[in-house]
């Protein structure tokens, strides 16, 4: 191993003087996460879909001492609506995305006990900005559903002379819920959302993948190609230094591909604060910053791992290439699903197989560190880190140069 | 100076790679350095230089980087390793103007003389040559055989030279191989092989050697 050093000069070089790649992989999370933010946030609000709302009824009563009517759910449905960015015209509409429709009668049904009084409520399919209005709708008319049945409740009981409170007997029996952490002690607020952010971090990892399979696979079988592996060979480095440092090398990517995509999170979460007015960048700790420093890290180091015990046995372009296709698949896979299930909670020993693989332990260690158990976050790290050794060390012992030599490009 | 020549696939280059010691399944037995082959192969690291036909650079780097870093496989130290390309960068009479730009904007025959500095740096007491005139015009060529031949004389080391070039392995070499067929048919000084088929030069012995081979 006495030879690492200059394997792992000529590769930083090399990869130095190719700074317009370097730029492009540190950028490009840059770009892709705020592109992803605006995407999800910003870009369905600029969809134009029509809303119309129409009150034929058109009247207000009086129930148990407060006003209500049809003319107060369409004002406070037209406020939702209008509060959310979408255009809504009133009682006159041609084409339309989303209709509200309150029938004449509906307010004479809201003082009738043997009714149900209705909204309308028509969809075009296939426009999802009108779902998210409907969803509005719903929201706004279950808010007014529980404004009547309370002042229908304060009129029965006035009818039976008796004492009620009206929102213990609209919802008698509620929910009283808490959220601990893994010791069960209680934890702060806004815990759960560090939680979700830790999940779309881990999604963020996808992008790290593909740059140091690009690196390796070149620095592998560019050696080939170009006959420097045998010209290497001669030399009094042994095959262990060279896969080793190369590998090392290449993982040095990590290093400057987390700048950019740490940046990445940050515009992520910081976008919709801009559009939205939600401040979402504050629930981000230094601890989750590092921790996603490392998870690149790791991810990088784990695609060159898994990629490389293929590489110093085929040794061509394109077997390389089917297999980045394959190993950055199952990276996707395991980032996807991170946004929605918890690999911990998986049965075994499906879970302890699962959390072998880098990328499942770079999620696990995320999350472990936003719930605050390090000591987790510290094995599942470890985990990844001596999986991904074990791999490179494996490549190695493999290695057989002179299949390298003779195989075809 | 030994040269080693044969028509295309006659096992020129499998001969070379079996003696630099990168082969190591192989019929027959080979005593290189000392060293009998394949059993004792892995002693031969660092002992042979080896400039593989059609080697390319790495691209990004300069020349000076390109032979320093192949210097620092062998060297100790840094200023070893920089000594050692020194040498070879004189030996190919390479200016530090020209190793100072990108291996990538050489011309094929400054990129061959880079990679030929590369390999005599070493001063090796075997240095295995691969072509390494192939592609070249008359005036590179003459240039790296000028380097060939000092290398040779200020160092003592041997030299295993192939080429299709007869004229200059007539000039360069002190003995020839011919090999077809992955088999030597004939060995001796130029003059000897000439003289033994009664050919005027090194070129017409080759096609008179090669024809009565069954060479197609």
């Amino acid at each position: 191993m006495s030879k690492l050093y200059p394997i792992i000069w000529k590769e930083i070089k090399d990869m130095l003087m190719d700074y317009r790649t370097l730029v492009v992989i540190a950028v490009m999370p840059v770009i892709m996460m705020p592109l992803m933010s605006m995407a999800s946030v910003y870009v369905p609000g600029l969809q134009i879909v029509t809303v119309c709302v129409i009150d034929e009824d058109n009247s207000l009563t009086t129930l148990g001492g407060q006003r209500v009517g049809s003319v107060n759910l369409t004002t406070a449905i037209v406020q939702a609506l209008e509060s959310n960015g979408f255009i809504v015209q009133e009682n006159s509409c041609g084409g339309y995305d989303i209709r509200v429709l309150v029938r004449p009668g509906f307010t004479r049904n809201l003082t009738d006990l043997t009714v149900r009084a209705v909204v309308e409520v028509e969809r075009v399919i296939g426009v999802q900005r009108a779902v998210d209005a409907e969803n509005i709708i719903r929201s706004v008319v279950s808010w007014f559903s529980a404004v009547v049945s309370q002042a229908r409740i304060e009129y029965l009981a006035s009818k039976a002379g008796i004492e009620v409170n009206p929102a213990a007997v609209r919802d008698p029996v509620g929910t009283e819920a808490r959220v601990v952490g893994p010791g069960g002690a209680p934890v702060q607020p806004g815990e759960d959302i560090r939680v979700w952010l830790a999940r779309v971090m881990a999604f963020g990892l996808l992008f790290v993948t593909t740059p140091s399979i690009g690196y390796i696979t070149d620095s592998v079988v560019g050696e080939k190609e170009r006959r420097t592996l045998e010209a290497l060979l001669v030399t009094p480095v042994g095959p262990k230094a060279l896969i080793v440092g190369k590998a090392f090398a290449a993982s040095i990517v990590g290093l400057v591909v987390s700048i950019g995509d740490v940046m990445g999170v940050l515009l992520f979460f910081g976008l919709p604060s801009l559009v939205r007015g939600v401040n979402i960048l504050s629930y981000l700790t230094p601890a989750m910053l590092v921790a996603h420093v490392v998870a690149v890290y790791i991810s990088v180091l784990a695609s060159l791992a898994l990629i490389l015990p293929v590489l110093v046995r085929v040794g061509s372009y394109r077997a390389s290439q089917a297999v980045s296709l394959v190993v950055m698949s199952a990276a996707s896979v395991i980032f996807f699903a991170s946004l929605y299930a918890d690999i911990t909670k998986l049965p075994q020993p499906a879970s302890s197989a699962l959390l072998l693989l880098p990328y499942t332990a770079a999620v696990a260690m995320l999350k472990s560190v936003v719930t605050g158990d390090l000591v987790s976050s510290v094995m599942y790290a470890l985990t990844a880190l001596g999986v991904s050794a074990g791999l490179i060390g494996l490549s190695a012992l493999i290695f057989d140069e002179e299949k390298a030599v003779y195989s075809k490009t | 100076m030994h040269g080693l020549i044969g028509p295309n696939g006659s096992g020129k280059t499998t001969t070379m790679r079996i003696i630099s010691g990168i082969i190591k399944r192989f019929e027959g037995k080979a005593e290189v350095l000392g060293h009998h082959l394949p059993p004792e192969r892995s002693k031969l690291k660092g002992l042979v230089a080896y400039l593989p036909e059609d080697l390319r650079l790495y691209g990004r780097l300069t020349g000076w980087e390109n032979i320093l870093y192949f210097a620092m496989l062998y060297a100790d130290t840094r200023e070893e390793a920089e000594s050692m390309a020194e040498y070879g960068a004189r030996i190919a009479g390479l200016s530090e103007k020209d190793l100072a730009r990108r291996a990538s904007e050489y011309s094929k025959g400054m990129a061959r003389r880079v990679a030929l500095a590369r390999t005599l740096m070493t001063r090796s007491p075997l240095t295995i040559l691969d072509e390494p005139t192939s592609g070249l015009d008359v005036f590179s060529a003459y240039r790296m055989r000028e380097s060939i031949r000092e290398f040779a004389r200020e160092t003592g080391s041997t030299v295993i030279i192939s080429s299709h070039n007869m004229l200059e392995v007539q000039n360069l070499c002190d003995r020839v191989t011919l090999i077809l067929r992955g088999r030597a048919v004939a060995s001796g000084s130029p003059k000897e092989i000439i003289e033994s088929v009664g050919a005027a030069d090194l070129e017409e012995a080759f096609v008179k050697l090669a024809s009565g081979g069954g060479v197609e």
